[in-house]
């Protein structure tokens, strides 16, 4: 068998493990391992086994994860992150679909702390889920709105895949941070104008509730209830923005803050910690265990040399700029759908990017675009780490809803690249006037 | 008796999340107030967080928070679901055994070779034997649904289906 | 068996690196690939990954000496546990030159090999990455300038000089540097001269002190010597003539020490500032890292101290 045949046999099967029910970071360890035992052989092949296991897992860019996710959970389970939104319900009942665009701001606002799409997408969704199905959205608003935004967290700096992206092609993260937020904010714009628009087309998917209405004072009463969590992002954020903690530090004094405000509440009971224990771990052991997985499936198609020969047909084709980009992409999005990116990214970068800057396009640029594509890879199924991470927290979500409520965003983001090829500036005008100088 | 054990490990990976955000204050303040930054954080930290990820597996296995994809199973005739369930159940045990045996190998290795951690030069070989640990209290915790299964599998006709796991939450 | 006419599959090895795609390393290992492909007419292929994308950096080590790569490339600064007694050129201020490195590594030639080889590794090649210098959001011009400065380390012997200087030092990941220099979160921060231009250090730390905490930091071409014995013995050969013929060794170090000049030209024009501390206080440091040294002499025991007599017999000290 060919090298490349092995890798279309394997992505087959992938799909046949699926389908049929298996694990999907159990059905990713088994035909990375399947491609290792034919490449190399028992004793040789599965030995990076391990040597992947332990540096994902042991890697500090992971541990703002399961650190947020505990800052939320600690919030939900004391009950102070309700009355955040009952507060901000109030505030936007007035917008069709009101509570989801409250979600894909908090997202974007989050953004700002998080570096990761999936701490993101977890953290604001396990506060904001309860309050959407209690007051009778359609799960596959819900769904869409928690899993989209979430994905913000990483083109709103700071951002992991950035951070990874800048080392490895010496690109400097700085302005990378700086390309990223026009796009973040554009982008939180168009997820937001759907929402409403979505809302107004069908309004009972985003029912207005009557203990959401009120006058002023009921208004200006909820910023009282708001107080406490809006002090803790700004601490957080001012934290980071003043220099004092890093990104991944804010994650652990984002958490020692929300265990403060428990306690200051007398709500710190053992029963609070345990819960939030138990959301942190559930998040945290599934993702890892699918980006482990994923990237010994990932470490087969670098061995076989699989994206030299794929990115080497695009640019045999001799297409134009244009079509070059296009072609480049719908091989991407392809990617997108079947793979756990990250991971397929640090494989891929090494020879796209020479490739890509070697075409003339701009380096800062084209970190934009991938980060753009690995949020696409996170909504789009059957592997979207950001999918699994709201399903977990809506037991019983069809595939249906999940594949509807996702795929309006995919689009959205796929104009926004498209938007971006026409109007690099759109990225690349902040990081050139503000970089200090 | 393993619904017990995995509860045990979760409640340590649980513990080790917010033992992770008390050292990283602690490095924060230290540093900040102090100018005595605590170098051994940063790696401790990422010591504990396998603990977080390997010491969850298996509990979150119980939880059913290991994500499966019901698009084609959900379609199927419940008995063969239940005989397809038995099948899947053993592919993922079988799998787990395997990387139980190489990352223990890997593990046995970096003590052999003494490796140690950049910084503060800590035996890696300690905190690389959690994750067989943790896959391997998983494997067990699948090894019981799949028991379960194989006795619902064969059973009567109309109890046949797919057994939900036993969540303790 | 193959059809007549049909070319039997290709032997196909594999080079994990830490450089970038467009690094000078890289570069030179894809001259190299293709001078193999070439001169074996598409019998053997080397696959280089560069930037860490098969292995990070960490892991690399254990990759060549298991076997699971062919090739590998052995990084100094990456020497924590195995094989710790070849770095004794790298302890800190041990020299002072891309130059001098150079000099006093390829007399350790025989050393380095027969230690790689206790391993199970065959030394090919000896290269080096460009010096390790500070940047710094105030200057640090004299020992005691070090005094108090928070300063991001890559590992323990940094650390240790760190410290011994009188610095915080504290660990940082190479890719918040940028951000923890803007920030001031650190004061200062060691890693190579060279990366002020392409991650944009310049912007946000306008000092670069050239202490040469080491003059190169070196890197080791290996193979697992399993691999190598099983390789046709023409393919060898074809090996180690591409290796001569593309020049590779000299070119590493001529790429390295050019590196070094043309960052050392660049900054000014990139508005930093240019620290050279005077002579003496090199000096003073140099006797303060004494400290540094007798810690790793304690790790590495005996074989240490054999190296450490080599290395210095061959600076002429
Ligand atoms: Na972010
Ligand atoms: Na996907």
């Amino acid at each position: 068998m060919s090298e490349s045949a092995l890798g279309g046999v394997l992505v087959g099967l992938m799909f046949v493990l699926f389908a049929a029910g298996v694990e999907v970071s159990i059905a990713l360890g088994v035909v990375g391992m399947l491609g290792l035992l034919w490449l190399k052989g028992f004793t040789i092949g599965l030995g990076v086994v391990g040597s992947i296991a332990w540096s994902n897992a042991s890697s500090f860019s992971f541990i703002a994860v399961p650190l947020f996710v505990f800052m939320s959970g600690i919030l939900l389970h004391s009950g102070i992150g309700k009355g955040l939104y009952t507060a901000v319900a109030r505030w936007v009942s007035f917008l069709p679909g009101g509570l989801a665009v409250a979600s894909i701001f908090s997202c974007a606002i989050f953004a700002a702390i998080s570096g990761s799409s999936v701490a993101t997408a977890a953290t604001i969704g396990l506060i904001a889920i309860p309050e959407m199905e209690r007051r009778g959205y359609a799960r596959r608003l819900i769904f869409g709105s928690l899993a989209a935004g979430g994905t913000l967290g990483i083109l709103i700096p700071p951002s992991i895949p950035m951070i990874i992206y800048g080392v490895m092609t010496e690109t400097s993260i700085g302005h990378l941070y700086a390309a990223g937020i026009v796009p973040g904010v554009v982008l939180a714009l168009l997820f937001a104008g759907f929402v409403v628009g979505y809302a107004v087309l069908w309004p009972d998917a985003a029912p207005r509730v009557a203990e959401d209405r009120g006058g002023l004072l009921d208004k200006l009463r909820s910023i009282y209830e708001v107080a406490p969590v809006a002090l803790l992002i700004v601490v957080v954020l001012g934290s980071m923005y003043a220099g004092i903690v890093t990104p991944t530090e804010a994650a652990a004094l984002g958490s020692l803050a929300s265990l403060l405000l428990a306690a200051a509440f007398r709500r710190l009971t053992w029963r609070t910690l345990r819960d939030a224990f138990q959301a942190t771990i559930r998040t945290t052991s599934m993702v890892m265990l699918i980006i482990i997985f994923a990237s010994i499936f990932s470490h087969v198609i670098a061995l076989i040399g699989a994206p030299k020969a794929l990115f080497g047909l695009v640019t045999g084709l001799g297409l134009p700029r244009w079509a070059f980009f296009a072609a480049l992409f719908a091989v991407l999005l392809v990617i997108a759908y079947a793979l756990e990116e990250l991971s397929v990214m640090i494989i891929i970068l090494p020879i796209l990017f020479p490739l890509v800057t070697g075409l003339g396009f701009e380096p800062v640029w084209f970190g934009i675009i991938m980060v753009l594509w690995l949020e696409i890879g996170l909504i789009t199924p059957p592997v979207g780490l950001n999918l699994f991470v709201i399903q977990n927290l809506m037991p019983g979500t069809t595939a249906r809803d999940v594949t509807l409520g996702t795929t309006p965003y995919v689009v959205l983001m796929v104009a926004l690249v498209a938007l971006l090829f026409v109007f690099p500036e759109l990225a690349l005008w902040l990081p050139r006037h503000t970089a200090p100088r | 008796m393993i619904g017990r054990a995995a509860g045990v490990a979760s409640l340590l990976a649980g513990f080790a999340t917010l033992a992770i955000v008390l050292l990283i204050s602690w490095d924060v303040i230290m540093r900040s107030f102090f100018d005595r930054p605590q170098l051994f954080v940063d790696e401790v930290a990422s010591f504990l967080e396998v603990l977080v990820i390997f010491g969850g597996a298996a509990s979150t296995f119980r939880a059913g928070g290991h994500v499966r994809v019901d698009l084609i199973t959900g379609l199927l005739p419940r008995s063969a679901r239940a005989s397809l369930r038995v099948v899947t159940l053993t592919l993922a045990v079988a799998f787990l055994t395997v990387v139980i045996w190489v990352t223990t190998q890997s593990a046995l290795t970096a003590f052999r070779y003494g490796r140690v951690s950049a910084v503060m030069l800590y035996p890696l070989w300690a905190p690389m034997l959690v994750i067989p640990a943790g896959l391997a209290l998983m494997a067990f915790t699948m090894l019981a649904a799949l028991v379960w299964q194989v006795r619902t599998a064969l059973g009567p006709r109309a109890a046949r289906d797919e057994v939900a796991q036993q969540s303790d939450a | 068996p193959p059809p007549a006419g049909a070319q039997p599959r290709p032997v196909v090895w594999n080079l994990p690196t830490v450089a970038a795609p467009s690094y000078f390393h890289t570069v030179n290992y894809n001259a190299l690939a293709a001078k193999v492909k070439e001169k074996s007419g598409g019998r053997m292929e080397i696959r280089i990954h560069p930037a860490s994308s098969l292995y990070p950096s960490a892991e690399l080590l254990p990759a060549v000496l298991d076997g699971r790569t062919e090739l590998g490339t052995v990084l100094a600064s990456y020497l924590t546990d195995v094989l710790l007694e070849i770095g004794p050129l790298e302890l800190p201020f041990m020299t002072g030159s891309v130059g001098e490195h150079k000099k006093a590594a390829l007399q350790l030639r025989p050393f380095y090999s027969e230690r790689f080889a206790r391993r199970g590794l065959r030394l090919l090649s000896i290269h080096a990455w460009p010096s390790q210098q500070i940047f710094s959001t105030v200057p640090i011009r004299s020992v005691a300038d070090w005094k108090g400065k928070k300063i991001r380390v890559y590992g323990a012997d940094s650390a240790n000089i760190a410290r011994l200087l009188g610095a915080a030092p504290v660990n940082i990941n190479f890719g918040e540097v940028y951000s923890a220099l803007e920030k001031r979160t650190v004061d200062g921060a060691m890693t190579s001269a060279t990366n002020a231009e392409p991650m944009k250090f310049f912007e946000v730390a306008k000092y670069l002190d050239y202490w040469y905490l080491a003059g190169a930091a070196m890197e080791w071409l290996v193979a697992n010597q399993k691999a190598w014995d099983a390789l046709p013995k023409d393919l060898q050969h074809i090996v180690l003539d591409a290796m001569k013929e593309t020049n590779l060794e000299e070119k590493e170090w001529q790429d390295a020490s050019d590196a070094d000049e043309r960052a050392r030209k660049r900054l000014p024009e990139l508005g930093m500032t240019v620290v050279d501390p005077p002579k003496e206080e090199i000096e003073k440091a140099r006797k303060i890292a004494q400290g540094a040294w007798d810690i790793w002499l304690q790790r590495t025991g005996a074989d240490g101290k054999r190296a450490l007599e080599l290395a210095l017999k061959a600076l002429g000290r």
